[in-house]
C-alpha cells in the first residue's frame, strides 16, 4: 500500500471541516462561523490502493500575514512535505476564495481545487464557468457539496491518480519576478512563492549571510501590500468571465433575521427570548425522565447489593452506598438536560445565529475593553467552560482573549445547571407544570444574565489593570442563514458534546463517591474526617449564609461541579447514605433538616454561578495561557466575588430582619 | 462622503481606505479594496459595527473603521 500525505487548505467556513469529516470518517464539530478549527486535525484513511494522511489546516484568506492562523497555514504549506494540496473554495464567493488558491498554486505542484457549497451558489443565482475556471488555472476542479455528501468519490480518486501537474504560472511585478529571480536558484526551487515566502516566513537560516542581507533589503523594498496586490492582479485575470451574479436575491429568511437583529425594539428581546427557550425546553423536558432514570437506578440497587454480597461489607458500603449512589445521581439529574440543551444550542450555532449575537454586542462589549466575540466564546461556556476557554482563541488580540478567559467561569456550564435547577425546584418552583418550568427557566435566566453582568463589570475592572494594548480592527462574518441537517446536527452534538461531558462526570463522580464515603467514616476520636473538615469551613459558611458542609462540597467538587449536590448529601447524611431518596421532595426535607431556607437556597445559586472554575478548566486556562498566574486569578476573582456577593445577601436579609 | 454615512441597502464605489497597513491587509481579505463595489446591508441598536456586503461576502465593522474609508456613490 502507497502512503501519501495530503493538506486541506482554505477560507474559514467554506465547510473544509466536513470534507475532513468525510474523507477520514472522523468527528470534528463543524458550525456556521468563522474560526471553527484552530489547530491541525489530522486524519488517517485508506482509498484503493493509497493509504491518505490528510491534515486540516486552520482558515485562513491568504498565507501571508500576522495572524496565527495564517502562520499556521503557511508556515505547513511552505516547509513541510506533502503530495497533494487540497484548497477548498467558496462557490459563493470565488474572488474571495481565489487568493488562497492562487498563493498555494504558486508554492506547489499537485493541487487540487474543490469548489464547495455549489448548491447554495446556484440558489442565490452565482453561476460558475468551472471548466473555464480549470482551464485558466490548469488544475482539476472537484464540484463537491457536503451536505448532499457530492463529489468525494471524484476527488478521491483525483488524489490517488494526481500526478505531476504544473499549474498556472502567476505573474508578478517587476520587482517580485527580479526578487524571484535571485532567489529561486539558490532555493533550489522553480515555484515563485517559495520564494515569495521568505518575504513573510521567518526560516531564513538555510540561506547564506550575504543572501540574508540582501533580503533584508527586499524585505523593506516590496512590502506586504505590494505582494497582496500582484495576487489580486492575478486573481482578476484568472477570474475574468469566470463568474456571473445575476442580481442576488436576498433569502427571506436572511431578510427577517436582519431585520429583528437590527431592529431597537426587537434585537434584544429576540436573542433574550432564544435563551429563554432553549433553557425552558431544557428544564420541561428533563423533569419526567429525570425522575425515571431515579427510580431505575434505585431499582436496580438492591439486586445489585445482593449480588455483590460476597464482598466484605467494608468494601461493599462504600461501593454502593458511596461510588454507585453518587454515580447514579449525577447520571439521572445531568443526562436528560444535556441530552436537551446541547443539541438546541447546536441547532442555533448551525444555523448561524451566534455571529449575530456578536455583532449585536460589540458596542457594550468594546467600551470594557473587549470586542463582540466575546460573546461567542460565552456561549461555548454555557456548554463548558473549558471550551469555553479554549475557544477564545477566537480573540483578536492578546489583551482580549485574556479578559474572556478569566471571564468565562460566569457563565453557568452545563455541569452546574441541573444543581441550579435542582435547587430551584426544591426552594422556588415547587410545582412540576407548565407555569413551574416556565418560572423557573425565567429564575434560571435571571441567573445567567446575573452572570452576564458580572462578565461585563469584571472584564470592565480588569481591563483598567492589563496593559492597554493597540486596538486591533474588529472584523465580524457575517455568514448567511444556513439551514442546519437537524438530525446529523442532534447526532452530532450528542455524541460529541454530550456524551463527551457526561463521561467525564461519570469517570469523576465514581471514584470521589468513594473518596468522600471514606473521609466520612475514617474517625479520629470519634469524629469523621469530613466532620472535620465540616467544621473547619463551618463559620465562613455561616458568614456567607451557607455552612461548612456547602462550602466542602464545593470544594470536594472541583474535579467536577457535577458531584457537588451528592457530596452535600453524603455530608448531610453523615456519609452513611441511609436515607433514600425517593424524589426531589425527600431531599428538600433532608435540606430543610440541616436548616436549609430560601435564603440559602438563593447563597447556593450565586455561590454556584461565581466560584472557581472547575479542575479541567482551570487546567486548559494554564495551558492556554501558560501560566500559573493566570491560573490562580481565574480561581479566586469570582471565589471571591462569589463570597461577597453571598455575604452582602445575607446581611442585607439581616439587616432588614 | 464617508463609508459609514451609507445608509441600509445604499451602495458605492470604494475611493480611499485611510487605515494603518495591519487593518488593510484583513480588509483587503474580505475584498475591501479600492474600485469595488460595497453595499451597507444592516446595522444594529448601537450603530456600531455595521454590516456591509461586497461581492459575496457580508461582514460587520465597527463605526470608527468604516470612518476612515471613503466611497463614492
Amino acid at each position: 500500500m502507497k502512503k501519501k500525505k495530503a493538506c486541506l487548505i482554505g477560507n474559514p467556513n467554506v465547510g473544509k471541516s466536513s470534507i475532513f469529516n468525510a474523507l477520514t470518517g472522523s468527528l470534528q464539530h463543524t458550525g456556521n462561523w468563522t474560526g471553527k478549527t484552530v489547530a491541525n486535525e489530522e486524519g488517517v484513511f485508506e482509498y484503493l490502493d493509497t493509504e491518505w494522511k490528510l491534515i486540516d489546516l486552520p482558515g485562513t484568506y491568504s498565507l501571508i500575514g500576522e495572524s496565527p492562523e495564517e502562520k499556521i497555514a503557511s508556515k505547513f504549506v511552505l516547509e513541510n512535505e506533502y503530495d497533494v494540496a487540497i484548497v477548498v473554495a467558496d462557490a459563493t464567493n470565488l474572488e474571495r476564495s481565489i487568493e488562497i488558491i492562487l498563493e498555494v498554486i504558486d508554492v506547489k505542484d499537485n493541487v487540487i481545487v474543490c469548489l464547495n457549497l455549489m448548491d447554495e451558489a446556484e440558489k442565490r443565482n452565482i453561476m460558475i464557468d468551472e471548466k473555464k475556471l480549470a482551464k485558466n488555472l490548469n488544475v482539476p476542479i472537484i464540484l463537491t457539496s457536503a451536505k448532499e455528501k457530492r463529489g468525494f468519490k471524484e476527488l478521491l480518486d483525483t488524489m490517488n491518480n494526481l500526478e505531476n501537474v504544473l499549474p498556472y504560472t502567476l505573474n508578478h511585478t517587476a520587482k517580485i519576478e527580479r526578487f524571484c529571480e535571485y532567489f529561486l536558484p539558490k532555493m533550489e526551487s522553480k515555484k515563485k512563492g517559495k520564494a515569495i515566502g521568505l518575504l513573510y516566513e521567518e526560516n531564513k537560516n538555510l540561506l547564506s549571510i550575504e543572501d540574508q542581507k540582501v533580503l533584508t533589503f527586499y524585505t523593506k523594498y516590496i512590502t506586504s501590500k505590494e505582494i497582496r496586490e500582484s495576487y489580486h492582479e492575478n486573481a482578476k485575470q484568472v477570474l475574468s468571465g469566470v463568474i456571473e451574479r445575476k442580481e442576488e436575491k436576498e433569502k427571506k429568511e436572511d431578510r427577517f433575521w436582519n431585520f429583528l437583529f437590527s431592529n431597537r425594539f426587537t434585537s434584544f428581546p429576540v436573542m433574550m427570548i432564544l435563551l429563554f427557550g432553549i433553557l425552558w425546553l431544557t428544564i420541561y423536558f428533563s423533569n419526567i425522565p429525570s425522575d425515571l432514570l431515579f427510580k431505575f437506578f434505585e431499582f436496580l440497587e438492591k439486586p445489585l447489593y445482593q449480588m455483590l454480597s460476597f464482598l466484605p461489607s467494608f468494601l461493599l458500603d462504600p461501593l454502593i452506598y458511596g461510588g454507585y449512589r453518587t454515580l447514579y445521581w449525577v447520571v439521572s439529574v445531568m443526562t436528560p438536560p444535556m441530552l436537551i440543551f446541547f443539541p438546541l444550542f447546536s441547532l442555533l450555532e448551525d444555523y448561524g445565529l451566534l455571529p449575530r449575537i456578536a455583532f449585536n454586542l460589540d458596542k457594550p462589549f468594546s467600551k470594557c475593553g473587549s470586542c463582540g466575540k466575546q460573546s461567542l466564546t460565552m456561549c461555548m461556556g454555557l456548554g463548558c467552560n473549558a471550551v469555553g476557554v479554549t475557544g477564545t482563541r477566537i480573540m483578536e488580540s492578546k489583551k482580549m482573549r485574556l479578559l474572556s478567559i478569566l471571564t468565562n467561569v460566569f457563565m453557568p456550564c452545563n455541569g452546574r445547571f441541573p444543581a441550579m435547577i435542582c435547587i430551584i425546584g426544591m426552594f422556588f418552583i415547587s410545582d412540576h407544570t407548565l407555569k413551574g418550568s416556565l418560572l423557573s427557566a425565567l429564575i434560571l435566566l435571571t441567573i445567567i444574565l446575573g452572570g452576564i453582568l458580572l462578565t461585563f463589570l469584571v472584564t470592565k475592572v480588569l481591563n483598567f489593570f492589563l496593559l492597554k494594548q493597540e486596538k486591533p480592527i474588529f472584523i465580524l462574518e457575517l455568514p448567511s442563514f444556513r439551514k442546519p441537517k437537524i438530525l446529523r446536527t442532534i447526532y452530532f452534538s450528542l455524541k460529541e458534546k454530550a456524551l463527551h461531558v457526561l463521561k467525564r462526570a461519570m469517570i469523576v463522580s465514581f471514584p470521589a463517591g468513594l473518596f468522600i464515603y471514606f473521609l466520612a467514616n475514617i474517625t479520629i476520636s470519634n469524629t469523621s474526617i469530613l466532620m472535620y473538615l465540616k467544621d473547619f469551613l463551618n463559620p465562613l459558611g455561616l458568614l456567607m449564609g451557607l455552612d461548612g458542609a456547602i462550602l466542602l462540597a464545593f470544594l470536594l467538587g472541583l474535579p467536577a461541579n457535577e458531584i457537588v449536590i451528592p457530596i452535600l448529601m453524603l455530608i448531610y447524611s453523615g456519609g452513611s447514605m441511609l436515607v433514600n431518596y425517593e424524589s426531589l421532595e425527600s431531599l428538600k426535607l433532608l435540606f430543610i433538616e440541616n436548616h436549609w431556607t430560601w435564603l440559602t437556597a438563593l447563597n447556593f445559586l450565586i455561590f454556584s454561578l461565581s466560584h472557581f472554575p472547575c479542575a479541567t478548566t482551570l487546567l486548559t486556562i494554564k495551558k492556554e495561557t501558560n501560566s500559573v498566574l493566570y491560573m490562580c486569578l481565574a480561581f479566586l476573582i469570582p471565589t471571591l466575588i462569589g463570597i461577597f456577593l453571598c455575604f452582602l445577601t445575607t446581611t442585607i436579609f439581616h439587616l432588614i430582619g | 462622503m464617508r463609508c459609514s454615512e451609507l445608509k441600509i441597502g445604499e451602495k458605492a464605489i470604494i475611493q480611499e481606505i485611510h487605515l494603518e497597513e495591519q487593518k488593510q491587509a484583513k480588509l483587503f481579505h474580505l475584498g475591501l479594496i479600492e474600485k469595488e463595489e460595497i453595499t451597507c446591508k444592516f446595522k444594529n441598536p448601537f450603530h456600531s459595527p455595521i454590516a456591509y456586503q461586497i461581492k459575496g461576502c457580508v461582514f460587520a465593522m465597527r463605526k470608527e473603521d468604516a470612518d476612515q474609508i471613503e466611497v463614492e456613490k
